[in-house]
């Protein structure tokens, strides 16, 4: 059996924790027992009883498929959570394979073929988070800000794609423009993550 | 159950006409280039001249939308889809632009966006 009730929760779900807690408190009541003139009343009152039950049950329920709603939310900024680190290393990717090409002065055929389809990588997980969002429902403030990030994402691609592939690696302010680029995408990434775990 | 029927004088030639198409990948080149044709093959600039224009003239002409199928090249550089469909907005006007293209992608459905933001751009540059 799970331990998913508040002890559980509050030991980590340690099972030897819960068993080490249930006899100190076991063998507790029996030493306040012994020791404190503590009477019970012999005859059994139905109502207080009934009163408990229905208390544990509702609070059972509570406990149960709250934490369930809170795992199914949990779950949901995980995956989104997910989807934008994919976004951030693709990000990184491109900007280093861009680096490289400044490096050379030139990016040949293959390399341009790279950058091309890395930012092509890029956008799609950046589709990916836009449609998990929509589906996240209650997401007003996360769709402006994968917005902003869809800007982002235009100039960074802007930046390493918008150029004549042989004269402007040689200029060093085509470096210096796009690493501004990848910086801005980067925090706003990381503004949109702060931005799914508050929701 | 309400069934329209259209007569022959509401019916407009875009619904009987099939819609005019261009695939980049195979009516112009799977491995798109940069924005001029001095830049070299496959040039947004070659796209625009050589292939859509004459097509959104003859679509724009018929009051249909010409759909432009953006899926199985390589992948497109900023400057190749500013030069192509910027660059026909500089000609022709935004309006006009974005009432007779229509952009298709499963590869990358965010370049649908991209392209119409260029479109759209060109209204403050002009």
């Amino acid at each position: 059996m799970k331990l998913k009730n508040i002890l559980g929760t509050l030991l980590g779900g340690n099972k030897v924790w819960f068993y080490v807690v249930f006899l100190v408190g076991l063998a507790s009541g029996l030493l306040i027992k012994q020791k404190l003139p503590i009477k019970f009343k012999e005859e059994v009152d139905i109502i207080p009883i009934l009163q408990l039950i229905v208390t544990l049950i509702v609070a059972f329920l509570i406990t149960h498929y709250g934490k369930q709603k809170a795992d199914e939310k949990r779950a949901e900024k995980d995956l989104i959570i997910e989807q934008l680190n994919d976004c951030r290393k693709k990000c990184r990717e491109v900007f280093d394979e861009f680096s490289g090409c400044c490096d050379e002065r030139q990016a040949n055929a293959e390399q341009q073929k790279l950058l091309k389809q890395g930012v092509r990588d890029f956008a799609n997980h950046l589709s990916a988070v836009r449609r998990l969002i929509e589906h996240s429902g209650d997401s007003e403030g996360l769709v402006q800000q994968w917005q902003e990030l869809q800007s982002r994402y235009f100039t960074f691609k802007a930046k390493i794609t918008d150029l004549n592939w042989v004269k402007d690696f040689t200029n060093p302010a085509t470096r210096s423009a796009a690493e501004t680029a990848w910086r801005e995408a980067e925090y706003q990434l990381t503004k949109l993550i702060f931005e799914v775990n508050r929701f | 159950m309400n069934i329209q029927h259209n007569s022959v004088s509401q019916v407009q030639p875009s619904d009987i006409l099939p819609h005019p198409f261009i695939s980049i990948a195979r009516d112009f080149s799977p491995y798109t280039g940069a924005r001029y044709r001095t830049d070299g093959p496959g040039s947004g600039q070659e796209f625009r001249e050589d292939i859509l224009e004459p097509r959104f003239l003859q679509a724009s002409e018929q009051g249909q939308k010409l759909r432009i199928n953006l899926d199985g090249t390589e992948g497109y550089a900023t400057s190749f889809l500013e030069e192509a469909f910027g660059g026909l907005a500089r000609t022709y006007g935004v309006q006009r632009v974005l009432d007779h293209l229509e952009f298709q992608s499963l590869d990358e459905p965010l370049l649908t966006d991209e392209i119409e933001k260029y479109i759209r751009d060109t209204a403050g540059r002009k």
